[in-house]
């Protein structure tokens, strides 16, 4: 008997402490820049991430995000040396160049306004690692470099609710990845804009 | 239905995610590559003249059929017409028969030209391809004859694709070691389709890319 009493304590507790939680899967832009922008000078349309945050009080939230981007440029005709075999070779073609990210970061967040209000415009800064695929493509050669990156990613945004159970996300992150593998994945640069959709569960 | 919603956007989303990832090359042209390597350390103003096969050898490993879907004739013509407009001369066949190997008749250098249409053609030789003594053995020490002499194969790339043509330029001046004197290498990657006219004028496009792309070529 002391046992269930305790178990249900325990989850009441663990209810009251987790007050509300959101889900958000957002549609994202990223704009390359420096040495992304070196590799592919294209924005990309093609990403999205799922992110999960837990309500800390009225103002704080800590969130889990996932999410995956691909970046794409092709080349008509471009020259450039390539290291076949140990030997140098300039290589002219058709060259088709990508860029994968799939960043998973833990991102804390400070809200203006208590959810009550309908903009909840707040601050956050994601951290953890990203991995990273460079590939180029010319002819029937392939390079291809794969390597987890440290991510560091401020942002800023608002949620804007719809209701009690849904908002509206709209938010702009930073996203900056050290360099690995010697260079040959640069270190990153992005500008990402998000656009999305929350669902809040609150167990008030 | 909340849950439902969710499952839907997941599954709309990355259906539209690979739906519309990028697309990679449609045409056989779009893997038409021009590849070039050269000696570094030599300098292409020393050389004047040069001579040509006047076939190109299909290298086939072993296969009874060697016939390939470009003009082959006509493509020695247009590889001759670049060197030329490089400043190079082309050493007359007439010179050949006059020739007993003395040095002061030989060309400064040589070009051979070759089509890869093994499916999987792969060797290996180092740098300047020591398999080569042999055929340099025949030619620089054979009967009074410079000429290209064919028990070859291209040197210096780990393998080249079927389809690939392969233009060599080799100096007539003997290495110590005896090693094939490789100054050039030009390779026009890309797939044999069967039309002839169509393969002869991307085949032509990627000759003229591998000059294009070698500025230090030039008398």
């Amino acid at each position: 008997m002391k046992k269930y009493i305790f178990i249900t304590i325990a989850l009441l507790t663990f209810c009251f402490s987790a007050k509300a939680q959101m889900l958000n899967v957002n549609y994202q832009i990223g704009v390359p820049f420096s040495k992304t922008h070196d590799f592919i000078s294209n924005a990309s349309f093609r990403g999205a991430d799922i992110e999960y945050h837990s309500f800390l009080g009225n103002n704080m939230s800590i969130g889990l995000a996932l999410g995956w981007n691909v970046y794409y440029k092709k080349y008509d005709n471009k020259t450039q040396d390539f290291f076949l075999n140990h030997e140098e070779y300039t290589i002219t073609g058709k060259q088709y160049r990508y860029i994968n990210t799939v960043p998973l970061l833990l991102i804390p967040r400070y809200y203006f306004t208590d959810n009550s209000a309908l903009f909840r415009p707040y601050l956050g800064v994601g951290v953890g690692t990203c991995w990273s695929e460079y590939k180029l493509e010319v002819g029937q050669y392939s390079s291809r470099t794969s390597r987890w990156e440290f991510q560091v990613s401020p942002e800023i945004g608002t949620l804007i609710h719809i209701n009690d159970q849904m908002a509206v996300n709209l938010g702009a992150r930073y996203n900056f990845a050290t360099k690995a593998a010697n260079g040959r994945v640069p270190q990153m640069s992005t500008l990402m804009f998000n656009i999305g959709i929350c669902f809040i569960g609150s167990n008030y | 239905m909340k849950r439902s919603l969710l499952i839907l956007l997941i599954g709309l989303g990355s259906f539209l995610m690979f739906s519309c990832y990028p697309d990679d090359a449609n045409n056989v042209s779009d893997y038409d590559v021009a590849m070039t390597n050269y000696d570094k350390g030599f300098d292409f103003k020393s050389l004047s003249t040069f001579a040509i096969n006047d076939t190109i050898k299909i290298i086939s490993d072993g296969r009874t059929d060697t016939k390939v879907s470009i003009d082959t004739a006509g493509m020695i013509q247009f590889i001759t017409k670049q060197f030329e407009s490089l400043g190079y001369t082309l050493q007359p066949e007439s010179a050949k028969a006059a020739t007993t190997a003395s040095t002061d008749s030989k060309p400064t250098f040589l070009v051979t030209v070759s089509i890869v249409q093994a499916k999987n053609f792969a060797y290996y030789y180092d740098n300047w391809g020591n398999y080569w003594n042999n055929w340099l053995g025949g030619w620089f020490g054979g009967p009074g004859s410079w000429y290209p002499y064919y028990s070859w194969y291209p040197v210096g790339v780990y393998s080249y694709q079927t389809g690939s043509l392969v233009m060599d330029m080799i100096s007539t001046v003997e290495r110590a070691d005896n090693k094939v004197n490789m100054l050039w290498t030009g390779v026009v990657n890309g797939i044999l389709t069967g039309d002839t006219s169509y393969d002869t004028q991307r085949y032509d496009t990627g000759i003229k890319k591998c000059f294009e792309q070698s500025p230090y070529l030039k008398k």
